[in-house]
Formats: structure tokens, sequence, C-alpha cells
């Protein structure tokens, strides 16, 4: 073993801070892992899991890496290939086996995500989701919490070669080197992305070769089928990291042994041959030989110790088959967070300052009083730093008063600003961040749809990352298709966020001040058009005004027919229902404020009074918002409709440049005037 | 929910109305459309149903006193919530609909649709309105001759609104000019001393017995009533109708009897000569191109003559059909004030009650009414086709046609029993399918 200084005592072997009981106690781990292995591809064979994603080949670079840190100290985002690393750093094989067999009390994720998806609170492993390459950026978070901590701990995240080539993972890489954050990235190289080889994969065949030119990240290449070679790579890394040094990549070189996966079969794309090499890469055998060379334990001991292990898997596994399944009374659990949690009732009526201020400002307010309460809140995105502030201005002052650690610039990668907000999150941070423009908020709809809405739900409610997201949506300013797209349509859609969209400047800083103080993850839409818009300003609120979320406003009464809707559409319905009054039709707007929670309870009581309804919204017809209004709506007041639902929205196409062509495709007052007045007249 | 009561306009002249006698009394119930005073104007008295269920409440205004038309009298507390508040309200009337006027003697004074059957079922009406209309008893009937103001002569929330609404004001017909035929409120007090019990016994009648006694005597007052009678052979009816009662009951779920026959007879008979279909109004004769046939029934409250609209597009088993359901509601009381209305001809059997020969008395504003005796089996001078006279035992009925002889001469009335009588006589089975 490469590496390797050891004194010769009796028996006794010393190597780089592992001692002989360390040494045992990993090749038990590898044991036991493998074991595991085989056991939950029988248990599979039985009908009794369904899925099974093992590491063997992977078991001496994941041990050394879990020996080099501390369990309930250091953070760690282990992959699905990671349970010896997880074994070692302090899972065990009856946990593990809830997880396989989808047992009610499963630790990791309460039986709500497939096996393989490791994780413990209490030791601070984080359980990852099955989309590859999206722990990175989550780790990046967490290594940001961990140095405005000021502590000694590391954030260990892995993966395999082929999660590499994930955008997010240079994102990450580039942010972790720029700011020298406490993270090991550790590259389990087995040189297979399921049947994809890492020649066809990586640019020279090695992200070791790749990630040379980053300034500021150490980069390790060690056997990954060597323990001791592997121990020596992290402790560097883990020492560099407690030291505040900066960021690690270790490239450990490891065989993989099964198949992909339980629905994998290598035999397909694998010669003979490469499966033979690889086997004799194994780690198990490796380690057997040296232990016995250098006395530190005999044949018979080993065998023992395989069978111990051969019963105590097994009599895991027989307990784990005893445990209740999931109650399905508990499918809704989880997907918010508690209820409570939520200012409902600390709403107050606002005590007004007096001034009249406009949503941009109020926004501003809201941010700059929320920071001031709460010193575990952080502002960051692009150009929100002083002396710009935001593109709007909307963050301006907040790196003045409150300092860079707490207000700062991002890269310019959405997915990064997302990924890392759920990073600070989990480790307990308030992100508020800003996405500059709602059409530029994809490249972080991963993160936002598989990671963001749903990790409270898929780890039964063990882990969760509220925070709010800022971001300036709609059209009407000449912004062409890529600075006027609306985006509720999209986000209304996935369980696990809450949405706002408010119309005027008093219910943006009530609502931005709960969303910031609540339990849940939240897209706060703020429309461009709106922000300095006189008949959107109103007397500023004061700083205890809490708007609950869930709760419409009625903007105007009316008894002939009801106005759904939200955002700019507001003052263009108000603006309608005012000529039409001149036609003696009396016309009721209601404003829903937030789509996610949506008042249900106005909207029917609004329909059974006045029997006619419209739904007015911005965004393209097609799949919008509103079609999920006028689907509520038949179904709760049919008998109390004397027309057909209506909708008002764009057309289906991208929102054009010119104005004659953008106020075509834009619902506008005249096209609200015709539809109601149809309405009337039905 | 309170509900007000209000002095209506009787014609275009009337401005004021006197109370004659509250039917209903402080604390009362009151059902929907329940007589609950009577009114006596210029132009015509009239009883005043009550627009909603519920507990007389207060009374405003008392007997023998006088108010300007649109003076609240009394008031009446439902059990209704706020919400349907919004079913009382007074809204602005949608662009383009004005409820038509109310004109004084019109048979009625809602928007209906006078020329839509019944049985149209073409209309579209939206889920609010059929929840109004269950909600408020209307069924489908009344909702097909509901004019519509919405888009494509839609039925819309407002059309119900307005027509509940007018509804309350409703009353029954009275021709322009007919003399004063309500009969004189009596003093208890002072009959009781002249007719003291136990010698006598005082009861006042019920508000349909008086109508019907008011509507006798102005029908005698304002019809010179001419009878003619006739007897009619219905041996082949009888026979026929026996041959398949039992079928037809199975078929149809009710029993099978001879009036469908005499309404086709008299359908035929009216269309032959449809002056006898018609109704005087001054000088001009209004001859009616639909036949709505009144058949009166002895319901528990008295005698009542509902009407079967458009008889004469019906065919047999719908005829007999229609004259059965109107028949089963009046008997279960199950009218509306609707059915009893517009009717063009009428016809009476007291036959059920074993009497030969009746001479009825003209449903007004009709120009005839036809009665029937009952069926007996008699001994008759037959003649065959050669001349020969023998003696048969045929079923035997009379039929009286009392007749307007203001719109109908001796020869005109003749003629047209003497067609009822060859329809019967020589009835086409084959339209009994």
């Amino acid at each position: 073993m490469r590496g390797a200084i050891h004194t010769r005592e009796a028996g006794e072997v010393h190597v780089l801070g592992l001692s002989k009981e360390d040494l045992v106690r990993a090749y038990r781990t590898m044991l036991l892992s493998r074991r595991m292995d085989e056991k939950q591809l029988i248990i599979l064979k039985q009908g009794k899991s369904f899925f099974h994603i093992g590491g063997s080949g992977h078991e001496a670079a994941q041990i050394a890496a879990a020996a080099a840190l501390r369990p309930e100290v250091d953070w760690v985002l282990p992959y699905y290939r990671d349970m010896a690393f997880v074994l070692h750093y302090g899972m065990t094989p009856e946990e593990i086996f809830l997880s396989a067999m989808h047992r009610q009390n499963d630790p990791t994720n309460g039986a709500r995500q497939m096996p393989g998806h490791y994780g413990k609170k209490p030791l601070r492993i984080i359980a990852q989701s099955s989309p590859t390459g999206t722990q990175f950026l989550q780790a990046v978070g967490v290594a940001l919490a961990v140095k405005k901590e000021k502590t000694d701990e590391v954030v260990y995240v892995s993966s395999g070669e082929g999660a590499t080539s994930e955008g997010e993972f240079f994102e990450a890489v580039n942010w972790a080197s720029r700011e020298s954050l406490p993270l090991i990235f550790f590259i389990e190289d087995n040189k297979l992305a399921i049947s994809v080889p890492v020649t066809s994969q990586t640019a020279g065949g090695s992200i070791y070769e790749v990630v040379k030119g980053f300034k500021g990240l150490e980069r390790f290449h060690c056997d990954g089928t060597d323990i001791v070679d592997t121990y020596t790579a992290m402790q560097k890394a883990v020492q560099r990291g407690r030291e505040h040094h900066g960021p690690s990549l270790i490239h450990a070189s490891v065989v993989r042994l099964l198949p992909h996966s339980s629905s994998d079969d290598h035999r397909k794309y694998r010669t003979k041959e490469e499966i033979e090499r690889d086997l004799e890469r194994d780690p198990i055998p490796r380690l057997t030989r040296f232990l016995i060379d250098h006395g530190t334990l005999h044949e018979d001991e080993i065998n023992e110790m395989k069978e111990q292990v051969k019963r105590d898997v097994d009599a895991a596994a027989e307990w784990a088959e005893t445990q209740a399944l999931p109650d399905s009374s508990t499918v809704m659990n989880h997907v918010y967070g508690d209820a409570h949690a939520y200012p409902q009732k600390k709403f107050t009526e606002p005590v007004h300052t007096g001034n009249k201020i406009v949503m941009i400002d109020a926004i501003n307010h809201a941010l700059n009083e929320e920071m001031g309460n709460n010193p575990k809140m952080v502002t960051f995105g692009e150009d929100i730093a002083d002396g710009k502030g935001g593109v709007f201005t909307a963050t301006k002052g907040l790196l003045t008063k409150y300092g860079s650690e707490r207000t700062f610039n991002s890269q310019l990668a959405e997915a990064s600003i997302v990924g890392a907000a759920i990073g600070l999150s989990l480790k307990g941070w308030t992100p508020v961040v800003e996405i500059q423009f709602g059409d530029y908020i994809w490249p972080a709809f991963m993160q936002i749809r598989n990671e963001l809405a749903m990790m409270r739900y898929r780890s039964n409610g063990i882990w969760s990352c509220p925070l709010v997201i800022r971001v300036p949506v709609g059209g009407y300013i000449h912004g062409g298709p890529y600075h006027s797209q609306s985006i509720e349509g999209f986000m209304a859609h996935i369980p696990g966020i809450r949405l706002a969209f408010p119309s005027n400047a008093a219910d943006a800083k009530g609502l931005l001040k709960s969303a910031i103080r609540g339990d849940d993850p939240v897209i706060f839409m703020e429309h461009k058009a709106l922000y300095r818009q006189d008949y959107a300003s109103s007397p500023e609120p004061d700083a205890n005004y809490l708007l609950p979320f869930g709760v419409a406003a009625r903007r105007r009464e009316g008894n002939n027919i009801t106005v759904i809707t939200y955002g700019a559409m507001v003052q263009q319905s108000l603006d309608a229902a005012r000529t039409l009054e001149g036609k003696g039709m009396s016309v009721e707007v209601i404003d829903l404020r937030t789509l996610n929670p949506l008042d249900e309870e106005t909207i029917y009581q609004s329909v059974r009074k006045t029997n006619k309804v419209a739904v007015i919204h911005e965004d393209t017809m097609t799949g919008g918002f509103g079609s999920e209004i006028v689907s509520l709506i038949t179904a709760h007041c049919f008998e109390y409709l004397d027309a057909p639902v209506q909708r008002i929205a764009a057309l289906d196409t991208p929102i054009p440049y010119s104005p004659p062509l953008e106020n075509a495709v834009l619902p506008g007052k005249q096209k609200i005037l015709a539809v109601l007045e149809q309405l009337a007249r039905y | 929910m309170r509900v007000e009561i209000v002095m209506p306009k009787m014609g275009e002249s009337i401005f004021e109305g006197t109370i004659v006698r509250w039917v209903k009394k402080t604390g009362e119930r009151i059902e929907k459309d329940e007589t609950i005073l009577e009114i006596s104007t210029d132009k015509v008295d009239s009883e005043i149903p009550s627009p909603a269920k519920g507990v007389l409440s207060k009374i405003l205004v008392e007997e023998q006193q006088t108010v300007q038309v649109g003076t609240v009298i009394a008031y009446i507390e439902t059990e209704a919530r706020d919400s349907e508040q919004q079913f009382q309200q007074k809204e602005p009337p949608p662009p383009g609909a004005e409820p038509p006027p109310l004109e004084p003697g019109s048979p009625s004074v809602v928007p209906f649709s006078d020329r839509v059957p019944p049985q149209e079922r073409h209309r579209f009406y939206s889920p609010l309105v059929r929840m109004i209309a269950k909600k408020e008893g209307l069924d489908r009937t009344v909702l097909d001759r509901i004019a519509g103001s919405g888009l494509k002569g839609r039925v819309t929330k407002q059309d119900v609104v307005n027509f509940l609404q007018l509804r309350t004001v409703n009353t029954p017909p009275a021709a322009a000019g007919e003399k004063s035929s309500a009969l004189r409120t009596g003093d208890f007090g002072v009959l009781r001393r002249k007719y003291p019990e136990p010698m006598f016994n005082l009861v006042r009648m019920e508000p349909v017995q008086k109508k019907m006694a008011e509507h006798m005597m102005r029908s005698v007052s304002t019809s010179p009533h001419v009878n003619v009678i006739d007897e009619v052979d219905l041996t082949e009816i009888v026979n026929f109708r026996l041959s398949i009662l039992y079928e037809f009951e199975k078929q149809t779920g009710f029993k099978l009897t001879f009036m469908p026959f005499i309404a086709s007879a008299v359908i035929g008979a009216l269309k032959e000569f449809p002056i006898v279909n018609s109704t005087l109004e001054g000088d001009i004769i209004i001859y009616k191109n639909f036949i709505n046939l009144g058949i009166a029934v002895a319901a528990p409250n008295g005698l009542i003559v509902p009407v079967v609209r458009h008889a004469d597009k019906m065919d047999f088993h719908t005829l007999a059909s229609s004259m059965n359901d109107v028949a089963v509601r009046a008997r279960s009381k199950k009218l509306l004030p609707d059915d009893v209305m517009e009717g063009t001809f009428s016809v009476t059997n007291y036959g059920v009650f074993g009497n030969l020969i009746g001479t009825p008395i003209i449903n007004q504003p009709q120009a005839a009414i036809l009665g029937i005796g009952a069926v007996k089996k008699r001994a008759i001078v037959l003649s065959d086709d050669a001349g020969y006279d023998s003696m048969g035992i045929r079923s035997m009925a009379y039929l009286t046609l009392a007749f307007d002889h203001r719109i109908i001469d001796g020869a005109i009335g003749g003629q047209f029993l003497t067609s009822i009588k060859r329809h019967l006589e020589h009835f086409d089975f084959h339209l009994v399918k």
C-alpha cells in the first residue's frame, strides 16, 4: 500500500493515524457493506424490496473518507452508492433495511424515496435525491453556512464520475474555489455511468485533469481500492478545509463489481474480461491479504468475522421485515410545513405610517426590516449588492447596512442561486434570494421542482428548506419575449412551494415579510410594471404587518359579475369595472394575492352571489393557472352558474417586443370589456 | 326575512283599493299562493295570493279601509335566509329587456310566451335557473313559458326573478266591463241574531266556494244560456274500451275512462265549428287557433276545471294521459294557478253521479260547455239499412250542450252537438294505436 508508514511492533500496524482497531473496524465495515449488497439483492428477488443500487468495489474509498471525517460534526451529502460510507459513519443495517423494505419508521426518508438515499439527521447525513448532480450546489450552500459560522466543520459531497458532466457540478466547483469554501468533492470514478464509459463522458477521460484550471481548488488523485491511499488524500483535504484554506476534489479510482443497479445487466455492455479485470482490484481481498500479511488478523478470525456479519445482516433484515408499513392516511403529511408556522394568527390590520410608497420600495423596506429581525437571514443574487443594489433597486442599502457576509452577489447562474440557498436553509439559515427575471428562472427549475419543493415530503419531514425566491415577472414594458414572461402556471403545478403575487405595495410588504418568516419555500412574484406604478402604491404598513397567505382581497364589490384575478390584471379589471358601471353593470373584483395557498372560499362566495364569472390573468391561456380556477368553480359552484365561466388571458405566443404586437398578445382593457359585456348579455 | 304585501294595481286607471276581508289573521301560517286577503276596486274585486310562505306577522291596514296602490298593507315573516334576499331585490333590468306592462283584464300579468307549447323541451336552462326553479317550486311547464331576455332568448336569472316578483301580484282573469259579481261579505254578528243557534248553523263559505259562486253568477249574467240535448249510442266505445282496458292500464299505469273518447270527439267537432271555440270581447269574436280543453273535476275543496293545453295537437294516448294527469293533480290539490287558465272549451261529466241529463253553466269566458250524463243500457229501436226496425239493448248517454246565444245560434249549436254525436257513434278506433 502506497503511503503506509508503519512501525513494526508485534502484530501492530500504525498507518497515518489509523490504529489496528481502526483498520479492523474498517475491514468489518467492508465485509458488512459487501454482505448488505448481497442480502439486499436476495430480498429484492424475494419481492420484499423493489430496488437496490450497490457499492461493491467502492468500499475502501468510502470507508477511508468516512474515517477521515467526524460524525455529528461534519456535514455529509453521500450519494446512492455510499452505503459503506454511511455504515462506517454510524448508520446501521437495520436502518438501511427499513428503507429497502419501505417501512414506516425508515429514518432516512420515511419510505418515501427509493432505497439508496441515505440520511440521518443526528449524524448530519443529508439525504440526497435521485437526480444526479443536484447535490453539489446544495453542498456549496451548506459550506457557505459553515464559513459564515466560522467553525472548523467541513462539508463532504460525493458522486460518481458521470455526474461531473452536469453543469451544476461546474457551477459548484467554481463557487467553492472562488470563495475558498470548506468543501470536499469526493468523486468515486468506477469508469462507468450506467453503461457509458468515462472516455465518452469526460474530456481527457478524467475529471481530475479537467478541474486543473480551477484556482483555489486543491485536487487529489488516489487509488480508491486502497484504503490507506485514499485515507491519506482525505486527511489532507479535511485538514485544508478545517484550516479554511479552501475546497478539494478527490478523484478516487474504484471498480464497479455489480451492475449499475438492480434494474441493470452490465453483461450487455461489458466484456467478460473487463469484469474480470475489475474483480482483480476488489478492495476486500486486497485488505484481507494486507491484514493477514501484517498479522493484524488471522484467517479464522476473518472467517468468524464473515460469519458474524452474515448473521448480523440476516437478523437485521428479519427484524426490519417485522416492522410496520407506512399508513396510507399519512400520504398528505409534510407536503408543507406546519400551517401554524404561518403568521395567520398574527394577522393584524396595518398601521400605516402615512407615507405612500411604491411597490419596489415596499419590498426593499420589507427586506431591510427582516434582515434586522433575523441575523441568519441572507440575501443574494445577481447584481443585488450595493452600489447597484439590484437591477430594479430592490436590495439597495442592504449590503451597506448588513455587510457582505449577509448580502452579496452570486455568480451568474440561477441553479447556483437556488441550490446554494437550499444548502444554507438546510443548515438553518434563511436565504431570501433574487432571480433577476422570471424569464431566466429555468436553469434553476431542476433545483426548484425536484429539490426545493420535495425536500420536506421526500424526507418525511426530517429535512426542510424554507426560503424565499423573489422574482420579477410580467410584461407591458416592451421587454420582448425574455423580459416579459409569467411563470406562475408552471410553479402552481408543483406541490410543496407557496406562491405569492401581490398587486400593490402594502400587500407586497405584508406578504414578503410573511414569506420570509414562514415555514415553506416561497416563490415571490413581483410584477415589474407595478414596481413604480402610482396606482399600485399604498400608504406604508408598519413593521409588524404580516399578511397571511391564502387570504384573497375583494377590491371592488359588485352584484352582476365576478372577476377573479391577480398581479397586474387587478388594476386593469378595476378600470374595466369602472367603465362598465356607467353601463349599469356591477362588477366584483377579487384579488387572489397568493395562488398557493388559494383562497377558494372567497372565490365561491362571490360566484354564488353574482352567478357570472370571468377569470383574468396575464399568462398565456392554455394550461394557465386560470384553468385551475375555472375547474374549481365549475366543480364547487355548478348550481350557481348562470353563464359559462370565462377566461381572459394572453394569446398562446411568446410576448413580442413591438407595442402593436405586444398589445395584441397581452390582455388589455378592450379585451376585458368585450368579454365582460358578452358575459353580462348572456 | 320580512316580505311586504302591497296594494296591487288592478288596472291602468286604478289608483286605490279597499281591503274587503283579511282571510288570514295576524299570527296565522300562510302557504305560498294561498289567499291572504280580498280587495275591492272600482273595476274588479280580487283575492290576493300570498307571495311567500311564512307567518302573517303584521296587518297595517284594516278591513274596509281604502289605501293608495303600492301601499304596504301587511308583513309576512318567512324562514328564508338572507342570501335568498337577492331573489326579492329590485335589480336594474338587463339591457334591452323591459318587463311587459300590467294590462287591465289581460289573462295574466307575467311575461309568458303564450304560444310555446308546454311540452317543448328545446330550451336551455342554466344550472342556476334550474336551482331557483326547484327552490321556488316552478315545474318545467311553468319554466317553459317564461320569456327569455338573454342571448338567443335564454331565460336568465333576472327573467326568473322578475317572474317570481310579478307572480305575487298575479290575479285571476277578470274581463273589463263586467258587472261586479262579488258576494257581499256577510256580517256574522248581525246574522247570528237573525239566525240563532241551535236552530241555525252559520258557516262562512271557503274562498274557493265563494270564487265558484261568484263565477257562476257572473257566467249566468253574462251569457244568455241555451241548452240542446241529444242522446248518443256509446255501445261500440263501451265494448272497445272493455276489450283494451286491462292492456291499457298495464301499459300506461292508469285506467282508461270514457273521457278521452269524448274529448277526442269534442276536438273533432270544434275543428268543424271553430266559433264554438271562441270568446267575445265587446262586439269582437276572438277565434282561437288552439284548443285548451277544460275537464271539470270534483276536487276535495270543490269543483275545479283544469285545462289540457293544445289538446288539438295530441294523439289519443297523449290526450288520455294528460287528462288523467290533470285530474290526479286536481284531486291531490297539486294544480298550479296556471293549470286552470286559458281554457277554450269545457266538458263536465255529471254522469259519474248517475245523473241522466244536466244543464251546465258556461265556464267564462268560453262560448259553450258540454255536459255528459250517465251511460245506461236502454232498449232502443234500431233501423237497419233496408229500413227494418228491431229492438236492441244499447249503452246510451244524454249529452247537453249549453251555449252562449250571443255568439252561437241554435243552428250552429245543434249542428255542433250532432257532430260530437257522429264522432262518438262512428269512432275511429285506429286512433287508439
